[in-house]
């Protein structure tokens, strides 16, 4: 701007009164010499600028609508599919799927993965992030693995939790309601020297739903839901020098969820006992306003404890049965059915044989029930460091690229007999560049190798014309895979069961006669995705739109449900996936906001199991309003339609009342959430043959908050 | 800006030396002016340093005040003539002066004014001042245009700015801004105001060396940054730093109210209230904007009001 060096001159001369001998009034911020602070390192693109359909979900919305957790949360986004099977068990897709494996959605808390590398699962009950210690989350509606890194198939999930700069002074949380509904929270943030820090602690329980389908049982629907989650949290900031900064984040989840009986022969509840430890720094180098460097380097363990007795017949942990059943799983089966096993290799018969000789040594003995104690359990351990570089080339460019190296480690007796480690590789580029005012473009690639399963290559390639000021069209192709999981490619499934009574062999422990091994075979999981789309940003209505044609491609899929009883996994699936979506949110002056969306979905696949998570529409409305006196009223209504699939429709309605009271420098604020079911029971269907229902015997709950801050 | 070793305050004081015998005499006044209609009183322009943006202001002021005396040019009217302190350390050291007045402030924030009063004590002349921030109705008309509509704004008032209150809900009242006032108490922090401001897309702020320091405006852009919130202010180095926009003004406009003023005293004989710059442009970072999801356009950007050409 030309008229900059005189106004230098006026900030100069008001710099004269902070001269050391003029030591009474002192600095006026009017001549304070600020380096750039939001440099072009740091500034993010504009909604109008993204590659793709993105959704915000805000700590403010989180509050106004009584968002008490991250499953939750997603559902204010458009075409997500969340699905609740038991209160511990979310099930959650971009645009449904299967619902039996939904591993194809990449989470990040602050950088650090929460997708599960053993199991290709999120934990999404036992996240290790405090709900109150949440700024926002960003997901991303379509692939990124451009951006996000690996397994950022259908959508990201990105958390950001609020910066220990941002946040000053303790903080406190009570809640409570129904289904012994219990939670505190509290945090504290200040500063230790030159590091900034945020502390928190939390402790949340609840009974979840009143009767989950028991598979135990059928017609049993027993009251054995309940979760107990502790969560610790550590966050600081330091700011080493001028140009170096370095973050640091402990993270501690002790979680115990109750959970149903999976088979009959389970005579104790399979109750999980889950225990995360993460610890991640991060060191962010300035080197000038338009460059920058960025490395993170995390590890990330989780313990998860799930043991059961259970009563079997004693045949069935005969090591000739054991030893029949690797060879010729169908013969097994015929026996069991009480058939004659025929059609097998010569060596097959041969065990077989064997198998009954050994059942008739044991007479009637075989057939009485023995019981003893069996567990899945396991650990994972993830470590991980990335390498980032941000160059600005000029207001028109800018490149972000990165290396990053991550081990994972997963150990079960019963999954895979051991230990397996697995090496993954990645590199990648994402180039924003904007040639004219009215048009940019986002071109990026990722690639990655691993041990287990090879090399994959995911670009993606968008651009955004803008019409004007306030309308843009975009159009997004971008490929992105998932590549399987550790259990995928080396399961050795198998159950020692030990402490038996009676005992089958002198040692009082056996292996159950089922087991799977992996072939180690499968590919990654390919989706292409093509978008054409349309973002409209009207400031003068407070008014933002985004709304997109899509069309994704799902190829090489594991469809499978893999069982002990059934362990197949190929990559014959395919799904498509088109439809429309739309996205607005408003924000009046008046004090009103709304936050609205709908998603219609075609889905045509060659295997049931990609459509046992399937709504044609699904739509979200959270109407908003605060008041002056600092009441504040939030209606949120979810709706997501039923499937032919036996997958009922699921609608629900909530309301949150708060009021923020000011008593000398503290914020008294409590809330009421009155919540309720369009439906008291759902049903969702987890396997070609099964549906689990869940409800509760009364469709409205409550939850009343208190929350102070100081 | 070169730093004395010497003592500052008696090298500032050289051009008063001459009007020594005269203070002495004027130890009993009680400083109040005796109105003359019509007094064409001398015009001395008080400086405090020999700097190059001091030298620029000073040029355009003897343009426009061809009879006014710089510095050492003292006659022993001083006292009665009116004097033009141009920023802080020549306002404080005239107003250490027994001298008769008026004094008219420019280059001065209001906050740095108001304390440079407060110490100077009953006994100092009488005073106005052309404040060196931005008028906070402009900024607010400056919300208005950028924003589209007439959005939720918070502003944060320290001690050394409170006495701003009355005039910012004057001015939110007549652009219709729900205006959200939050005090800056001792010992208070600024993230823990921002917290509780997070429904604002508008920070409005005004220089106050309580609320605002070196310490934290790292923090406050930041933090507003974050949570997609805009803050409008309070200087052109803030706006590069990483604020959305500012009014400010340049040096001729400023010494084109300061004209007027003077003017408006020699016909009337009253001098008028401390004010705000008349005259401002418009300052945007088209970067954050853009980050920020706004629409900026020619009428914002062009937000101005500009003195009549000489």
């Amino acid at each position: 701007m030309n008229g900059t060096p005189r106004l230098l001159a006026v900030g100069a001369l008001a710099l004269l009164a902070n001269s050391p001998s003029l030591a009474r009034t002192n600095d006026d911020p009017l001549s304070d010499d600020v380096s750039v602070v939001l440099t072009p390192t740091r500034l993010k693109q504009s909604l109008a600028d993204v590659p793709g359909s993105v959704t915000v979900i805000t700590a403010d919305m989180l509050d106004k609508y009584g968002i008490r957790s991250v499953p939750e949360a997603l559902r204010l986004v458009p075409g997500m599919e969340v699905t609740q099977l038991t209160n511990s068990d979310y099930r959650i897709n971009y645009h449904g799927t299967n619902i039996y494996s939904p591993r194809r959605l990449n989470v990040l808390i602050d950088g650090v993965s929460a997708y599960r590398s053993a199991f290709a699962r999120v934990d999404w009950a036992a996240l290790p992030v405090s709900i109150d210690d949440i700024q926002r989350i960003e997901v991303t509606r379509g692939p990124n693995s451009a951006s996000y890194g690996p397994n950022s198939m259908e959508a990201v999930v990105n958390i950001i939790t609020k910066d220990p700069q941002a946040v000053d002074g303790a903080a406190v949380r009570a809640t409570a309601g129904s289904r012994d509904l219990g939670e505190g929270y509290a945090r504290y943030a200040g500063s230790i020297g030159a590091t900034r820090l945020r502390l928190s602690a939390e402790h949340t329980e609840n009974k979840g739903f009143d009767r989950v389908t028991s598979f135990g049982n059928s017609g049993a629907f027993p009251d054995h839901d309940g979760i107990r989650t502790d969560r610790f949290n550590w966050r600081s900031t330091t700011e080493l020098t001028a140009q170096d900064q370095v973050d640091l984040q402990f993270s501690l989840v002790n979680s115990k969820q109750q959970q149903v009986v999976a088979d009959q022969y389970q005579v104790t509840y399979p109750d999980v006992g889950l225990r995360e430890r993460d610890l991640s720094l991060t060191w962010r180098h300035t080197v000038s306003a338009n460059q920058e460097f960025r490395v993170q380097a995390y590890q990330s363990e989780h313990k998860n404890r799930e043991g059961w007795t259970e009563c079997i017949p004693a045949f069935a942990f005969l090591p000739e049965l054991g030893a029949l059943w690797r060879a010729n799983p169908d013969y097994v089966r015929t026996i069991i059915a009480g058939g004659q096993p025929s059609g097998g290799s010569a060596q097959d018969n041969a065990l077989l044989l064997q198998a009954l000789i050994a059942i008739r040594l044991r007479g009637a003995a075989a057939l009485q029930t023995t019981c003893g104690n069996t567990n899945n359990d396991y650990s994972e351990r993830r470590r991980d460091i990335e390498l980032q570089h941000t160059y600005v080339f000029s207001n028109a460019l800018r490149v972000v690229s990165g290396l990053g190296l991550r081990r994972d480690q997963a150990a079960s007796a019963t999954y895979l007999g051991g230990t397996v480690g697995n090496t993954t590789w990645r590199a990648f580029a994402n180039v924003e560049y904007r040639p004219f005012e009215t048009m940019s473009v986002n071109a990026g690639g990722f690639y990655q190798k691993d041990d287990l399963t090879g090399s994959s290559f995911s670009p993606r390639v968008a651009l955004n014309k803008h019409l004007d000021a306030n309308n843009t069209v975009r159009f997004v192709v971008s490929r992105a895979d998932r590549m399987p999981d550790i259990i995928e490619q080396r399961a050795n499934w198998s159950y020692l069961t030990t402490n038996m009574t009676p005992p089958v062999t002198s040692s009082g422990s056996a292996y159950f006669a089922q087991s799977a091994l992996a072939r180690g075979n499968l590919d990654a999981e390919k989706m292409l995705s093509r978008e054409i789309g349309y973002s409209g940003n009207f400031p003068q209505y407070g008014l933002m739109v985004d709304a997109k044609l899509f069309d994704d491609h799902l190829t090489n899929l594991i469809s499978e449900r893999l069982t002990l009883d059934s362990f197949s996994p190929t990559n014959h699936g395919e799904a498509r996936l088109r439809g429309a979506e739309i996205q607005a949110d408003l924000d009046l002056t008046t004090g009103w906001s709304v936050h609205a969306g709908y998603t219609r979905l075609n889905n045509r696949s060659n295997d049931p199991m990609e459509q046992t998570q399937y709504s044609k529409n699904s739509a979200l409305l959270g109407v908003a309003r605060s008041f002056d006196s600092g009441w504040r009223a939030g209606l949120s209504l979810y709706w997501a339609g039923a499937a032919p699939s036996g997958q009922s429709r699921y609608g629900r309605q909530d309301l949150t009342v708060s009021k923020t009271f000011r008593i000398a420098r503290a914020t008294l604020t409590p809330v009421l959430t009155v919540s309720h079911l369009s439906d008291r029971l759902t049903t969702s269907v987890y396997d070609i043959d099964r549906t689990v229902v869940n409800g509760y015997s009364d469709a409205t709950r409550y939850a009343a908050s208190i929350r102070v801050s100081y | 800006m070169s730093s004395s070793t010497k003592d500052p305050s008696r090298s500032r004081r050289w051009w008063l030396t001459r009007a020594a015998g005269a203070a002495l005499w004027m130890v009993a006044q009680s400083g109040v002016v005796q109105a003359a209609p019509r007094d064409r009183r001398e015009l001395v322009i008080a400086v405090s340093d020999d700097g190059e943006s001091t030298r620029k202001v000073v040029a355009d002021l003897r343009r426009r005040f061809p009879r006014a005396q710089v510095g050492d040019a003292m006659s022993p009217a001083t006292r009665k003539a009116l004097v033009i302190a141009v920023g802080p350390a020549a306002l404080r050291a005239v107003m250490a002066e027994n001298i008769e007045g008026p004094v008219i402030s420019v280059f001065t924030s209001s906050q740095v004014y108001h304390s440079i009063l407060e110490s100077a004590g009953a006994r100092r002349p009488p005073s106005t001042a052309v404040y060196a921030e931005p008028a906070p109705a402009a900024q607010l008309r400056l919300v208005n245009l950028l924003f589209k509509r007439p959005v939720r704004t918070t502003v944060v008032l320290g001690g050394r700015t409170a006495f701003l209150e009355p005039s910012l809900q004057r001015a939110a009242a007549a652009t219709k801004i729900p205006l959200t006032v939050e005090k800056y108490e001792l010992d208070d922090s600024v993230s823990r105001i921002l917290s509780r401001s997070v429904e604002s897309p508008a920070i409005l702020a005004i220089p106050d060396s309580l609320v605002y320091n070196s310490d934290n405006l790292r923090t406050v852009l930041l933090t507003t940054y974050r949570n997609g919130q805009a803050v409008i202010g309070f200087s052109a180095a803030l706006v590069r730093a990483g604020a959305l926009a500012t009014t400010y003004s340049e040096v001729e406009e400023i010494n084109a109210q300061l004209e007027e003023l003077v003017s408006d005293y020699e016909s009337t004989g009253r001098l008028p209230e401390p004010q705000f710059p008349k005259y401002f442009r418009t300052l945007i970072n088209e970067d954050v904007a853009r980050s920020l999801n706004l629409v900026v356009d020619e009428t914002a950007r062009h937000f101005a009001n500009s003195p009549d050409k000489r």
